[in-house]
């Protein structure tokens, strides 16, 4: 016999109440996970991404009961038969890292509709205890429930709740520590349960009933080649005796989940909820879309109004970073290359951050409240006529704003086609960093019709990337979206949980897009700047040069013109200052102390922060459609003199048309990846030189 | 239960049609359409109508179909696909 205290496994293993309890979450989405997550935790709350997906992942650790216990949230299921990528990343990892406890949370208000996964969860083999969440909601709508009938059915504890009121969280922490391990819950008809013992032999899992019934099913499972051999068989054996495993499989759960709701429910006195109630406004025919539209110009003026004083801020961080350089005994080209090329590719980047910040607020507060789903439902009509959900409405509409923020709005849509399509229709969008270029035009070239040669920009964008989503469905042959939607109640969310999610998507964006960005801004300013000396001796004049004979047609061919197209792929703001540079020269920065500087630092960041205030003071004022133009009026001279009204136009919808900038191109590589944004890019300048052809020779002279 | 549903589905019906006929909650049904139809079973019924949304005075839903007459159905009703027809076939 060995000696215990030399087994080094023994040794090295803690006692049971010393080790980490993961606990998983399990739930259809909106039944109050997160709310959960944060009632329970309070604190040391983490937002991650699943590996290798832009899925978002919850985790949280904290002491109960001298446990330290980790809460994960796994994105929401209906099933683990999955039909989302969602799903699939929940099942896969019930699978691949089972918890040592799994949370099922159901929703109480739509109990029936909970039950399913709940009964796939007893199949799993794992400890389990159930948190009936939203009981407050299922009282609301007249259901009169009895958890321990529930209890006693399942056989594992059932602690009723109310997250975002904390009720009940004391109770299921102590549910936490004493688990119990299900009898699977769920009887097949004989011959399926025979075939699903048979398999169950075949698999060395913990998890072996799931696994077999859903390898029965035809589900398609990752690994137990020799179970799916044995289930390929035992499918056809089922087949010739007339039946379907995944019909019988599903129908028995729903069977059973109809009869422990049954069993569960003591009453049920139907009386309109609160949610109903606010529905007749919010979804009225006529009423519903001014509300949506006020809603949506209110997301508008929030994320954009509170971003800009920190936008200004970050580019007064920059010019004073550029003056202390200028400072430094520095060669000049060297200088030059980190003010220019470092400090102004950095700025750049994190200019985006705060409209970032702000948008996943106010977007997050929006899926969260119930709001977003209704805005889908009212836009649904519109946006069938190019085939896409309801949902991809809100942003195509951000797209306005900014097309970046746009770009990852699109992950509220379930299909990746209709992402993908919502997605490369977005750029066609007339962001707010185009209309600098557009008023010093419309105001040199179309003084008596400014206003309307700006506005007929904005339809020729929205026209054309309906017209993209539209025809991308026709190639991609994607079908319209077609489930049915459901509208979850309205619900106030945990503002913690949405300022920490807002963080880590924002952060996403400078992970993910900050490097291309950055290398886009170190290319340009090597055009600009080498070989040193004047700009008409530069690499950028070259290549202007080079490329001006392709513009002709479209009515401009002066290389300054078209050299600031270059520095316009970097960002659209850019464009005015290139042209101002080409056409005027440039201006270099001026050296700065190091206590001016700090004092110039502060003073912005009070002024942002002053600025933020009085923002948030005027959310609710008129909004103003129009900056006024800074554009120098000896530019406006020197464009007069080059370009015709005719080619004004054309080079202003090219510039509407053509890619919008750097970061938005980053974020499409992010969301569908290298090829397709090499695809949006050759479509763009395809569309934006064609388009501009026409503007050029349709336009009235 | 959804062999039930495959059988309510021999001619088209709607969410709330199906969950009255089975005497389930429409949030069960939607949930059973939603695996039913990622798997082929069951398909939205103006699918299979090419004159859909241009010609409903020709269509056999229209009686069913609340946006007859609008240029794009936002109908959300149901029908059997083929792999449907031969699974409520196959049965014993």
């Amino acid at each position: 016999m060995g000696c215990p205290r030399c087994d080094t496994a023994v040794a090295l293993k803690k006692p049971p109440q010393e080790r980490l309890l993961k606990v998983a979450l399990l739930g259809n989405p909106n039944t109050g996970k997160t709310s959960l997550i944060n009632a329970l935790a309070r604190s040391a709350l983490k937002v991650g991404n699943w590996p290798g997906t832009t899925v978002e992942r919850l985790e949280a650790r904290f002491l109960h009961g001298g446990r330290e216990i980790v809460l994960v949230d796994l994105p929401g299921a209906y099933s683990l038969f999955p039909t989302t990528p969602e799903e699939v990343i929940t099942r896969d990892e019930l699978l691949k890292d089972p918890p040592d406890v799994l949370l099922v949370v159901l929703d109480a208000g739509n109990l029936e509709r909970s039950l399913p996964l709940a009964l796939e969860a007893t199949e799993l083999g794992l400890p389990m205890v159930v948190a009936l969440n939203l009981v407050d909601e299922a009282r609301e709508k007249g259901y009169a429930l009895e958890p321990r009938r529930l209890e006693a059915a399942l056989g594992v504890p059932v602690v009723p709740t109310v997250a975002s009121r904390g009720e009940g969280t004391m109770a299921l922490l102590q549910a936490l520590l004493r688990p119990r391990t299900p009898v699977p819950a769920v009887r097949y008809p004989p011959a399926v349960e025979r075939a699903i013992q048979a398999l169950e032999k075949k698999i060395t899992h913990p998890a072996a009933r799931f696994i077999a019934t859903a390898l029965l099913a035809g589900e398609e499972l990752p690994g137990f080649k020799a179970a799916r051999e044995k289930a390929a068989e035992l499918q056809k054996a089922l087949e010739a005796i007339g039946v379907d495993p995944f019909l019988e499989i599903s129908g028995a759960r729903y069977a059973r989940a109809r009869e422990l709701f049954e069993e569960a429910l003591l009453g049920h006195n139907p009386r309109p909820t609160l949610t109903e109630k606010l529905d007749r406004f919010v979804l009225h025919p006529v009423l519903g879309p001014v509300l949506f539209l006020l809603g949506m110009l209110l997301v508008f003026r929030f994320t954009f109004l509170l971003s800009a004083p920190w936008v200004d801020f970050i580019g007064e961080a920059q010019a004073v970073l550029a003056g202390w350089i200028a400072a430094l005994p520095l060669p000049a080209l060297l200088g030059s290359f980190l003010a220019d090329a470092l400090v102004a590719g950095v700025g750049t980047v994190l200019a985006f951050t705060p409209v970032l910040f702000f948008l996943y607020l106010a977007m997050g507060f929006l899926e969260a409240s119930g709001f977003l789903a209704r805005s889908a439902f009212i836009a649904d009509r519109l946006m069938a006529l190019a085939g896409l959900p309801g949902r991809a409405f809100i942003p195509m509409v951000l797209g306005f704003g900014c097309n970046v923020p746009a770009i990852y709005a699109t992950r509220t849509l379930e299909s990746f086609a209709d992402r993908l399509r919502t997605g490369l229709a977005i750029p066609f969008m007339a962001c707010s960093a185009r209309l600098p270029v557009f008023t010093l035009f419309a105001a040199v070239f179309f003084p008596k019709n400014a206003a309307t040669v700006v506005f007929a920009l904005y339809l020729i964008g929205l026209l054309i990337g309906v017209l993209t989503a539209w025809l991308l469905g026709r190639v991609l042959g994607a079908q319209a979206s077609s489930g049915a939607m459901e509208l979850p109640p309205y619900r106030w969310p945990p503002l913690r949980v949405l300022w920490m999610q807002a963080k880590v998507r924002t952060m996403n964006f400078v992970e993910g897009a900050g490097g291309p960005i950055l290398i886009a801004m170190v290319l340009i300013w090597a055009l600009l700047h080498l070989p040193p000396g004047p700009i008409e001796n530069s690499l950028y004049a070259r290549v202007a040069t080079t490329l001006s004979p392709l513009f002709a047609p479209l009515g401009f061919s002066d290389w300054r013109v078209v050299g600031a197209l270059i520095p316009g792929f970097i960002a659209k703001e850019v464009v005015v200052g290139a042209l101002g540079v080409s056409f005027l020269g440039a201006e270099p920065s001026a050296a700065l102390g190091l206590l001016a500087g700090a004092g110039q630092l502060l003073s912005a960041f009070l002024t942002a922060l002053k600025e933020t205030l009085g923002a948030l003071l005027g959310l609710f004022g008129a909004p103003q459609l129009f900056a006024a133009s800074t554009a120098p009026s000896g530019l406006q001279a020197a464009l007069g003199r080059v370009l015709s009204p005719a080619a004004a136009f054309g080079y202003l919808v090219f510039v509407l048309l053509y890619t919008p900038c750097v970061a938005t191109l980053a974020a499409i590589r992010q969301e569908f990846g290298s090829r397709w944004a090499a695809i949006s890019v050759a479509y763009q300048l395809t569309v934006a030189y064609l388009v501009a052809l026409l503007a050029y020779s349709a336009f009235p002279r | 239960m959804t062999a039930r549903l495959l059988k309510a589905l021999n001619s088209p019906r709607t969410l709330d049609q199906l969950a009255a006929e089975l005497g389930v909650s429409p949030e069960a049904v939607a949930l059973m359409l939603r695996q039913l139809e990622a798997r082929g079973y069951v398909g939205p019924a103006y699918d299979q109508s090419p004159a859909c949304g241009t010609a409903c005075s020709a269509c056999s839903l229209k009686r069913l179909c609340p946006a007859a007459g609008q240029a794009t159905p936002s109908i959300r009703a149901w029908r059997l696909t083929k792999k449907g027809e031969a699974a409520l076939k196959l049965g014993p």
